[in-house]
């Protein structure tokens, strides 16, 4: 079965440039194929076992005869095909050899390969095609990617360029019996690409002194010739014309002289379009003739045609944090970890709860509110009206249709594993009940209500620690998942109770507080992350994806395994609550979005990082916790990044990185000079709030080492901002650019108009100045530190001082005879090239020039 | 060593997939814990082998044991005890730690240095001795 993923069909994306056809809608079939290369093979183990699945039988399998970086498997499509996915099948046990990490690269159809199109059903080369250098024996081999033998270099074919061998997957499998599936990379720039060969490039084994092991690939996809036909014609197309682009670049960015050709490659026929117009125009007007006011003419109608537009909707935002400072007088609450936040989306307030502040647990309640600051709604004290005692590690949410707070959930030292353990052998019971309290603050009134003094008895979740809830408007309910539980009762007939038994799913209906068991933990979970259902595990993240009405669990720890993978969990349509399925069983409602979400540029396996939803957009914002270090066992890193997860597109964006600390190593925060960062931390609180589109950030454990105790913990206010390029704003910046160089040239005495190569007479050095504070200066925002000091040090340009040799060394613009020497015309056709090419970017990728160099694909040939 | 093992013969145990050779001091022992199961014995660690995995027990005893991969084919073919239980200890046993699985390896019988008679463990050099076994000599089947 497959274990990950289901392979289907894809939407087709709209490209305005590339019309291409997209994924095909149709069915996968199998798609056979030859073993024709390998490295090596050891005993029996030949690899054209692989094609074969007999999962019992030891010796079904290839298994290489050294554990190098260079073994490999090369398999041979017997038809050409876009290959969707690929099955890797294993042995019916766990198994050393069994490659914990490999890489997949695909060879494209070419369009120059003689296997092209005419000739798809033909398994073998024509014997014309072969080498004339070659013997006439040799076997018909596509050339071996140049990245085989040190993959770690990310060479050409590692980045898929140029065409040649692409990487399609990078991978890990479980050690475990269980087949995987693994969707793999079938598109470039949304053109999909149909494949003649697949090379299996294994990178490590379970473990690391035994060769490695495939027991058994199936690839899945499309091989009908018409659909393969008519893909291998627009992957051909897309490769002319992103040659071409690049081509338009080289000769762009070498010499004016290339202007003439490169009209002549723009208005060729059968050359596709290879960029916006606009730039085309803008790269003449600018570039070749200095029309800088035209230019910004030209930009101006980027703007108004929605263009910056569209390139600022794909651009990342940037993450910019702010600390909130304490006033002198106003009150403040102390610094904790393990405490909880909820934001109210009506209001902005903040409410924090509760945590540990290195030598207690702490109950009070407090709210944060823009402009008016902290104030402490309930001290939490023993006195007076009954309260959620102390606690840390529990779960706090906001309904605002009931106006409550729920609290749920929390840790208690004396029952945790060891110490209970220590309590029983000296007969002592420990004081503290390990009842699950279940409370409600009013939100309106002020004041504690028990919903409940033990959940487990209603059957809801033991109590728990690290646990998640999130609250599911529609359904009326809260779904609780996870945690550890603690109760010392004697495991359920259902084994979703019991002492160290990790907790399922829950969900509460809030108008009839009922509770209601959804999953449990699967059977199995601890040996395997195979297993069927919805693995449980503490300190993970979880969020309601209202739009896909799923909740996301992100990541966590389980045993002494740090978990980075990320699963869905389906809820009913609208309005029900999702009810029981047998563990044991496949869950349907479950699905692994990603197994180690690292591999698609999002966090490392960790432990405590805090999601928050911006439902508007449909982004899932992580921050920081403990993360795994690549390849270690250690406790980890206390990290401060953030990642944006959209949650329609699938795709992570690291927005902020923030500097690790080490665990027992000390360091921590950053210091640029230009803005504050927030220490690192785990075990802290993160909110949005969508009024004012700001993330908060409260508290938390900075870890031990650097000169801080076990005790110390944070009490630290913050807000996070997502900037995201604005179109106005990113016109503005366009045009101080533009107005820059135009000054540049100035002090150059170019002057304008002219053509480059021809300076100019000299510029008054005053005319130069009084375009410097008139033009420029209203295009520049003198709020932002950084293009303020920019702005400030242009002025130095007329003495002479900045790039590009002015002339006039610590004088006035002369005559070309001072010490520096004058601008050539390469020099000014090089500061316009790159002042076009900063320009192109407000452009989207699909309408300009690539960001690579045809001078970095261009194969040299080192003779040995 | 105990008498009664002074008699036994020593095996060559080679692993019963790939042909690789594991070991060359082998003896054929029963189990303590359970002595309707037979398998191989050894002294010192099998240079064909790597320990895998994690330390487990059995329901026989209370011997912490680690399962033992054939480095050429990366199939269990026997396991090491960690940490012997008391039971064990105080039994009569021969010091072996290391045990190969009748179903995993083949044997066969070593010959001493003439070439003619089989050689028993009264007569086998001590470990360090033993050209054979540590990888020094004619026997050793592994040029990695």
């Amino acid at each position: 079965m497959f274990a990950n993923i289901k392979p289907a069909a894809a939407a087709p994306r709209a490209t305005p440039h590339a019309i291409q056809p997209a994924t095909p809608h149709s069915a996968t079939s199998q798609l056979p194929y030859s073993v024709v290369a390998w490295s090596s093979y050891s005993a029996n183990y030949h690899p054209r076992n692989i094609a074969v699945s007999c999962p019992t039988d030891q010796a079904s399998r290839w298994s290489s005869a050294a554990h190098n970086q260079s073994q490999y498997l090369l398999l041979k499509l017997n038809r050409p095909a876009i290959v969707d996915s690929i099955t890797f099948g294993k042995y019916h046990k766990p198994h050393v050899c069994n490659l914990k990490e490999f890489r997949v690269l695909g060879l494209p159809l070419s369009p120059h390969s003689p296997l092209s199109l005419n000739s798809l059903s033909s398994s073998t080369l024509s014997p014309s095609s072969a080498s004339l250098l070659s013997l006439p024996s040799a076997p018909s081999l596509p050339p071996m990617p140049s990245s085989l033998a040190a993959p770690a270099s990310g060479g050409l074919a590692a980045q898929g360029m140029g065409g040649g061998w692409m990487e399609i997957l990078r991978g890990g499998l479980r050690n475990d019996s269980e087949d995987e599936c693994f969707r793999v990379r079938r598109e470039a720039g949304s053109v999909p690409f149909p494949l003649t060969h697949i090379l299996i490039h294994p990178l490590a084994a379970h473990s690391p002194s035994f060769n490695f092991s495939v027991w058994h690939v199936a690839a899945q996809g499309w091989d009908e010739p018409g659909i393969v036909e008519r893909a291998g014609r627009a992957w051909g197309e897309h490769l002319h014309r992103t040659t071409l682009l690049h081509l338009l670049k080289h000769l762009r960015t070498t010499s004016p002289v290339h202007l003439p050709p490169l009209q002549l490659l723009q208005s060729l026929p059968s050359s596709p379009q290879l960029e916006h117009p606009l730039l085309t125009t803008l790269h003449t007007t600018l570039v070749m003739h200095g029309g800088f006011a035209p230019a910004q003419h030209l930009l101006r109608r980027a703007l108004e045609a929605g263009i910056i537009a569209r390139a600022c909707a794909a651009a990342p935002p940037v993450a910019r944090w702010t600390r909130v400072v304490p006033t002198p007088q106003g009150p403040w609450p102390g610094p904790r970890g393990g405490h909880q936040m909820a934001v109210d989306g009506a209001s902005g307030d903040v409410y924090v709860h509760g945590g540990y502040d290195g030598e207690r647990e702490l109950g009070d309640l407090w709210r944060w509110r823009a402009g008016e600051g902290w104030r402490c709604l309930d001290g939490g004290g023993s006195r007076g009206s009954p309260r959620p005692s102390p606690r840390a590690c529990h779960k706090l949410v906001l309904d605002p249709a009931s106006r409550s707070l729920f609290v749920l959930g929390r840790y208690v030292e004396a029952l945790c594993e060891g110490n209970a353990q220590r309590d029983r052998d000296r007969g002592e019971v420990p004081e503290t009940g390990d009842e699950s309290d279940f409370w409600r603050w009013d939100m309106d009134k002020g004041g504690w209500e028990r919903l409940s003094a033990d959940t487990e008895a209603e059957g809801g979740p033991s109590l728990v620690y690290d646990h998640q809830m999130v609250l599911d408007p529609p359904s009326r309910s809260l779904y609780v998942f996870g945690g550890r539980s603690q109760s010392s009762r004697p495991a359920s007939p259902n084994g979703s109770h019991g002492r160290e038994a990790y907790s399922g799913l829950y969900a509460y209906h809030i108008p009839s507080r009922r509770w209601t068991l959804v999953a449990k933990d699967p059977p199995g979970a601890d040996e395997t992350p195979a297993a069927l259902g919805l693995r449980s595990r503490i300190g993970h993240s979880m969020v309601l994806d209202s739009a896909g009405r799923r909740l996301l669990v992100l990541a966590g720890q389980r045993e002494r395994q740090y978990l980075g993978d990320l699963v869905a969990f389906t809820l009913p349509a609208a309005g029900g609550v999702a009810g029981f399925v047998a563990p044991g069983q496949p869950d349907p409602r479950v699905e692994v979005l990603s197994r180690d979400t690292a591999m698609e540029g999002g966090p490392e396996p960790g432990f405590t990082q805090r999601a928050a939803v911006d439902e508007g957009r449909g982004e899932v914002v992580v921050v920081g916790g403990i993360a795994r270090e690549r390849g270690g066992d250690g406790p980890g890193v206390v990290r401060n990044d953030v990642w944006v997860y959209g949650m329609t597109d699938g795709r992570w964006r690291k927005v902020y990185s923030g500097d690790g600390a080490g665990w027992g190593t000390g360091g921590g925060g950053r210091d640029d000079g230009e803005e504050e960062h927030p220490q690192p931390r785990f075990a802290g609180q993160v909110g949005y709030d969508e009024g004012r589109d700001v993330y908060y950030m409260f508290g938390g454990n900075p870890g031990e080492g650097g000169g801080r105790t076990v005790r110390e913990r944070l009490d630290d206010l913050w807000e996070m901002m997502l900037v995201r390029p604005d179109p106005s704003t990113v016109l503005r910046r366009a045009l101080f650019a533009i107005r820059a160089q135009q000054f540049r040239e100035m002090c150059w005495g170019v002057g304008t108009p002219a053509s480059p190569g021809v300076p100019a007479t000299p510029v008054e050095p005053l005319m130069a100045l009084s375009y410097l504070r008139r033009e420029v200066a209203e295009c520049v925002d003198h709020t932002d530190k950084r293009e303020e000091r920019e702005f400030r040090e242009m002025a130095g340009w007329l003495f002479g001082a900045g790039s590009c040799g002015a002339f006039g060394a610590g004088g006035m613009a002369g005559d070309g005879s001072a010490l520096n020497p004058a601008p050539t015309p390469d020099d000014v056709f090089r500061s316009r090239t790159q002042l076009f090419q900063r320009l192109a970017e407000v452009f989207p990728e699909d309408m300009r020039e690539p960001r690579t160099n045809l001078t970095e694909m261009v194969p040299v040939e080192i003779q040995r | 060593m105990h008498p009664q093992f002074r008699s036994k013969v020593v095996c060559e145990v080679g692993c019963r997939w790939c042909g690789q050779v594991l070991c060359h001091r082998g003896m054929r022992a029963i189990l303590l814990a359970d002595t309707t199961i037979e398998l191989y014995s050894t002294d010192q660690p099998p240079q064909g082998t790597q320990l895998v995995a994690e330390d487990y027990t059995t329901r026989n005893c209370w011997c912490r044991i680690r399962d033992v991969g054939c480095v050429g084919c990366g199939n269990v073919v026997g396991y090491h005890v960690t940490q012997p239980c008391e039971p064990c200890m105080s039994a009569c046993n021969n010091g072996h730690y290391w045990m190969f699985h009748t179903t995993e390896v083949t044997s066969t019988e070593r010959l001493d240095h003439s070439g003619k008679q089989i050689l028993t463990w009264a007569y086998l050099p001590r470990v360090e001795r033993d050209d054979v076994g540590a990888g020094r000599g004619a026997w050793c089947g592994v040029g990695r």
